[in-house]
């Protein structure tokens, strides 16, 4: 048995639009490990939500996974029945959103939509699943837990309601946490709490958490493995210090560039030019060459594949073709 | 030169004393009321870049639009140029709103999705009749050009632009009146990083072109750092702490900038802290705000003055600070 939670293959995602076939997740694959906390960033329009939207079973109409292979603790989940992946989802893997207040039920008090959770993939009684909730409610931070029970979702701050989410999502002890932007909503302050949450729910409970964010300062903060991906594909792979440390890819080193730095004053911002291309309209070659500092001709006929730089470090580049940049 | 005496011979462009800005909470019970913004005092001077940072809910952009008057204030005084604003009537006022521009969060809520790109960016020329038809769309395609817009978009409405081309079209509207001073309302929160910073380019190139002055409100202090001369750090609608970026950034006065500072993910992991000093607690509702300094319940180092009397005003060169105890003194 491998030790990976998740492991995604090649995957393909597809929507079928009047227009033409979008391909928003483009030949990815993506390895999660027990107990570890990976990062997938990039732009809007990356693929990175649908990604995950793919792993949960949750792609709407015209969208769909078109070949690859998903595998949840070694079970192939690609092509589960609506109700088995049902079954999977809130007590295997589950999935927190960028916004809690449109993620919450407002017209049901937040304890007993976590209490649902319990009901749904448990049996137990309602005394047991209320004290279960009290508990997690605990153990994710929220004060007076048992006030908050019967507390509404408008009644609470923003952090508050994200940390009801993430109780939500953790009260069955999931072996996949996927956050999809859980801090984009929150202050400064508020989101340094959340991510510490995160950290201490990784050491505690042995979750693999998959941070879905633009954020490369939340990535360096708290995540083990970062994919960069854009127009759906994954452009580089790396440990995250091996990431920053040493920077491959011209769209990744030009993303950590265009963020201005605390520690320096400049007076002009670095750019990456252009814009992200339409994904029915994307270049021949490399899907980056359009705005590509480093574009060769080969690039604008050429797709290059994932090349191996260092062990466990990969980028979709051909001047690291022959390993090293 | 010290920075203090470059600012003493720049003009103040827009002063405010005493601001206060309330919102009632529910009609027919006069007491409840947010207190958005409150006792604030002010000076953006010509040509600077001023920021107004702080968490949601704290009250800067109420702040931004009461000082151009977007907002009626609820006390204080505005005063623009020299002369006071406060309570001009809609007429008179006229010629000073020319010269006072916003630019919206949200690009794609800020634009009418009905008009055009001409149209919209012509708004504010033909409101105030400022040039013949020739003029105008010769002056419109000027604007087209200065943000960085190709002239034959001029046709096409705001659905077929992205976010960042909309936040352009933004920026060339508020600039159509030749304005003084532009309130920047997070003007970049809502785009992508390589985006953000084509757009953070574009409105320094602005400013150096027009010499315009940017009230520039953000939460993000990473931009604040890149596009800011100067920092005002607001908690609960007061003010904190007012200083010259550099220095405010290194050396923080007031503790809620320090822990503002501490909070922020750096985009390197080598400079990851295990052990963070991380503010606890949510931000107290502004119906109730706590008494004294509205920082004290959540300040580590508050003693029994913080929760009774309201902290004064302290300067030290051009720092101004609201704090009993701030945090400089410590070390000396």
């Amino acid at each position: 048995m491998s030790e990976n939670v998740l492991e995604i293959k090649h995957l393909k995602t597809q929507f079928f639009t009047r227009k033409g076939v979008l391909p928003a997740v483009d030949d990815v694959s993506i390895e999660i490990p027990a107990g570890k906390i990976v990062g997938i960033v990039g732009e809007s329009g990356c693929g990175k939500s649908m990604t995950a939207m793919s792993v949960m079973g949750l792609l709407r109409h015209p969208g769909r996974v078109v070949s690859g292979e998903i595998l949840l603790c070694g079970r192939d989940i690609t092509h589960l029945k609506p109700r088995e992946l049902a079954k999977l989802r809130g007590k295997e893997m589950s999935m927190i959103f960028q916004e809690p207040m449109t993620s919450l039920n407002p017209v049901t008090t937040v304890g007993k939509q976590v209490e649902e959770t319990i009901l749904l993939h448990e049996s137990c009684s309602r005394e047991e699943a209320k004290k279960r909730v009290i508990q997690i409610f605990n153990e994710v931070g929220i004060p007076e837990a048992e006030k908050r029970f019967d507390s509404y979702p408008h009644q609470l701050s923003g952090g508050l309601r994200q940390r009801v989410m993430i109780a939500m999502a953790m009260v069955c002890r999931p072996k996949l946490l996927i956050a999809d932007e859980p801090t984009t909503a929150l202050d400064v302050t508020i989101e340094a709490q959340i991510l510490e949450l995160f950290k201490r729910l990784r050491d505690e409970t042995g979750t693999s958490i998959i941070l879905i964010t633009h954020n490369m300062g939340v990535v360096a903060e708290v995540c083990d493995y970062v994919y960069v991906m854009y127009t759906g594909q994954v452009m580089e792979q790396a440990e995250t210090f091996e990431l920053f440390a040493n920077t491959c890819h011209p769209y990744t080193k030009g993303l950590l560039r265009s963020i201005p730095k605390l520690s320096e004053k400049v007076d002009r911002l670095y750019t990456i030019r252009g814009v992200v291309p339409n994904l029915l309209h994307l270049p021949e070659g490399c899907n980056f060459c359009t705005r590509c500092d480093e574009c060769q001709k080969r690039c604008l006929k050429e797709q290059p594949e994932l090349y191996e730089v260092k062990e466990g470090h990969k980028v979709r580049c051909f001047l690291c073709e022959k390993g090293g940049a | 030169m010290s920075l203090a005496e470059v600012n003493k011979e720049r003009k103040a462009l827009l002063t405010a004393e005493h601001l206060y800005k309330e919102f009632p909470v529910e009609e027919g019970k006069k007491k409840e009321a947010v207190h958005a913004v409150t006792d604030v005092n002010l000076s953006l001077m010509e040509g600077e870049t001023l920021a107004l940072v702080g968490e949601s809910g704290c009250g800067k952009s109420t702040l931004g639009k009461t000082l151009i008057r977007l907002y009626d204030s609820d006390g204080g005084k505005i005063l623009f140029d020299g002369t006071d604003i406060t309570h001009m009537k809609e007429r008179e006022f006229a010629p000073f709103r020319t010269q006072m521009q916003i630019i919206f969060q949200d690009p794609y809520a800020s634009l009418n999705p009905r008009m055009n790109v001409f149209q919209i960016i012509s708004e504010p020329l033909r409101t105030h009749h400022r040039y013949s038809k020739e003029e105008l769309s010769e002056r419109v395609y000027q604007l087209m050009d200065e943000v960085g817009i190709a002239r034959e978009f001029a046709n096409r409405y705001p659905h077929q632009f992205s976010g960042g081309q909309r936040q352009r079209i933004g920026i060339a509207r508020a600039l159509a009146l030749n304005p003084r001073l532009i309130v920047c309302d997070e003007p970049v929160s809502a785009l992508d990083v390589s985006i953000q910073s084509q757009v953070l380019n574009l409105l320094k190139d602005l400013q150096e072109a027009y010499q315009l002055t940017y009230l520039f409100i953000s939460h993000d202090l990473s931009v604040v750092k890149f596009i800011a001369d100067r920092v005002c750090v607001m908690f609960l609608g007061m003010i904190c702490e007012i200083g010259a970026t550099e220095e405010l950034y290194e050396n923080p006065l007031h503790p809620y900038t320090r822990f503002l500072l501490n909070a922020i993910p750096l985009a390197d992991p080598a400079l990851r802290s295990e052990k963070k000093t991380l503010l606890q607690g949510d931000i107290p509702s502004p119906v109730n705000p706590p008494s004294g300094c509205r920082f004290h319940t959540r300040c580590p180092y508050a003693k029994d003055i913080c929760s009774r009397e309201t902290p004064p005003c302290r300067t030290c060169g051009d720092r101004i600070v609201y704090c009993h105890f701030p945090l400089g003194e410590e070390r000396s």
